[in-house]
């Protein structure tokens, strides 16, 4: 086959599958943006947690930070592809089945929440230690101390942790597809894995290659916006 | 204003205690400019952290406007932080707030309304010389700058005390004066008592009334700035002292005058305030027969008193040294007699 024809086949391929991709796409979006904003929901606070209760920390709770550490440590140790199987009787309990977009929402953010708190507390730890003195001798409240330094001073780290997030989320996702949850990584495995349908595969990764592109570039103008 | 009574502190850490403060007792007045000096790890840092418990004392009392700091509650800490403001060696901002941010903050903090913090934002800007640089951000700032903007923010909640831990300690010369000058300022417009602490025995002299002088957890020396100049009582003073007032004797000026065969005295001169211009020297001489040399001089201003100081050579016979001793004494100047051999 000459190249021409390759790249024809191909063509026509995509548009044969046009409504399939659109569609798996869209569910992949839908996934990553759940799962991301529930595990934001979680992971930032867990976060912040892991940093102020370290000891010498404004809110130092030594047992408290042991034990958060310690459990972000094994679930962040487990493969997804394992994690998602293993906490099933979980995820029923949850949302009721364990499959459908529903039933991988549920091993996504609890794969994602211990890699966003991880992700927020490098950054905070970043805050010179001397700042916070400040504040407490300003007499601002631990609160006040989160909101107004901890956070504020990190937003841009913060908007390229959550990219990253994201993007290891695209990942995950499609690991996700195997119960049934649709997306681009379904697709994939559907067509280009289990019928050899080798073209099929190489679009649907052109679409994830631009997909993490694009969230990138996004991620990276917004923290520089923010950095000053 | 400020007082400390029998305050210690230990830090444990692996390697066993350090003791950083060994009963320490210091008594602020309102108003005052009170100085700590010290070498570094003498414990003038945990001193200076004690007082707005940022560092806890294992023992004693911190008396601050008559509150027993380390006996209040959380709360009741927030709220006297409030009105003690401090400022830091390295300023401390936030690098992600412009200047106008950085002040604002500390109103916010304590639920200022938005309309007023405008307003007393741009004034504390105004105080500080830096109400064109509201837009910028730290990092377009000098270190003079920086310190500024640290002293607009903790002026913001109208406090009665300010903390300076090493504040001009990161600045050239020319910018700690400038920042000296303002902390002056501060300190007579507002009548906020300063508590400062330094290794820089120039910024003792420039604004404070009152140093003491730490060493290895214990004040060892405490005075009016003028006495404590005057009348070190302590080798570690002398030294500190000595680093902006060079009053010894030059080894080839010793040798010269160990060589002379005539009688006479070396005498160390100080002159305060109004003895600094009577010409003392002129009237022995022409009084007595004597011929006073200087070898060395030195005047310097501390706060707003001169200081004089002279090492002089008097040569002429044991008696009319004695009656011109007795002379210089009578005109209030402080009079050692020096031995060099």
């Amino acid at each position: 086959m000459t190249e021409t024809n390759l790249l024809q086949s191909i063509w026509l391929r995509v548009l044969e599958i046009a409504p399939q991709l659109t569609k798996a796409t869209y569910e992949t979006l839908l996934m990553v943006m759940i799962a991301l904003s529930i595990a934001a929901v979680i992971g930032i606070p867990l976060g912040v947690l892991l940093v102020i209760t370290r000891p010498g920390h404004i809110w130092e709770q030594k047992w408290f930070y042991k034990i958060a550490n310690l459990i972000i440590n094994i679930i962040r140790a487990i493969p997804f592809i394992i994690l998602m199987f293993a906490i099933t009787p979980f995820t029923r309990l949850i949302v009721g089945t364990t499959i459908q977009l529903k039933g991988a929402i549920v091993p996504l953010v609890v794969f994602t929440a211990p890699f966003i708190a991880r992700v927020t507390e490098s950054a905070l730890l970043e805050v010179n230690k001397g700042i916070i003195e400040a504040f407490l001798a300003m007499g601002a409240s631990p609160w006040q101390i989160i909101t107004k330094v901890l956070l504020k001073e990190t937003r841009s780290t913060m908007v390229l942790g959550m990219t990253i997030s994201a993007i290891s989320l695209i990942g995950a996702s499609a690991m996700a597809g195997v119960v049934g949850g649709g997306g681009l990584g379904d697709l994939a495995i559907r067509y280009g894995y289990q019928r050899y349908e080798g073209d099929v595969m190489v679009v649907t990764l052109a679409v994830l290659i631009i997909m993490v592109m694009g969230m990138q570039n996004i991620g990276n103008s917004i923290a520089k916006k923010l950095k000053k | 204003m400020i007082e400390i009574t029998n305050l210690y502190k230990t830090y444990q850490s692996n390697e066993g205690n350090v003791e950083a403060l060994k009963g320490v007792n210091l008594k602020v007045e309102k108003g005052e400019i009170f100085g700590v000096i010290g070498f570094s790890g003498a414990g003038k840092s945990s001193l200076i952290r004690c007082v707005n418990m940022l560092e806890k004392p294992t023992e004693g009392s911190v008396r601050v406007n008559d509150l027993e700091m380390t006996e209040l509650t959380k709360h009741k800490l927030r709220e006297a932080r409030k009105k003690i403001g401090m400022i830091f060696q390295h300023f401390n901002l936030l690098e992600t707030c412009t200047v106008f941010e950085n002040v604002a903050v500390a109103l916010e903090l304590s639920h200022t309304p938005k309309g007023i913090i405008n307003e007393k934002v741009n004034n504390l800007l105004n105080i500080v010389g830096l109400e064109d640089k509201k837009n910028n951000f730290p990092s377009q700032l000098s270190g003079g700058q920086k310190q500024r903007v640290a002293i607009a923010r903790a002026l913001a909640n109208n406090i009665d005390i300010l903390l300076c831990d090493e504040a001009t300690s990161a600045l050239d010369p020319q910018t700690t004066e400038a920042i000296l000058e303002l902390l002056l300022d501060i300190n007579r417009k507002f009548k906020i008592t300063i508590l400062l602490i330094t290794h820089e025995m120039h910024v003792i002299k420039k604004i404070c009334d009152k140093v003491a002088v730490i060493e290895d957890g214990v004040i060892i020396e405490e005075d009016t700035v003028l006495n404590t100049f005057t009348r070190p009582k302590t080798q570690t003073t002398k030294n500190f002292i000595k680093s902006i007032m060079e009053d010894e004797l030059s080894e080839s000026v010793l040798k010269e005058l160990r060589t002379k065969k005539e009688n006479n005295k070396i005498l160390r001169l100080t002159f305060i305030g109004g003895s600094a211009a009577q010409p003392v020297l002129a009237i022995i001489a022409k009084e007595l027969p004597l011929w006073p040399n200087i070898l060395c001089g030195n005047i310097i201003q501390i706060k707003n008193q001169t200081l004089g100081r002279l090492i002089i050579e008097l040569t002429g016979d044991c008696h009319s040294i004695e009656e011109g001793i007795k002379i210089l004494k009578d005109h209030n100047v402080i009079t050692e007699v020096l031995k060099y051999d």
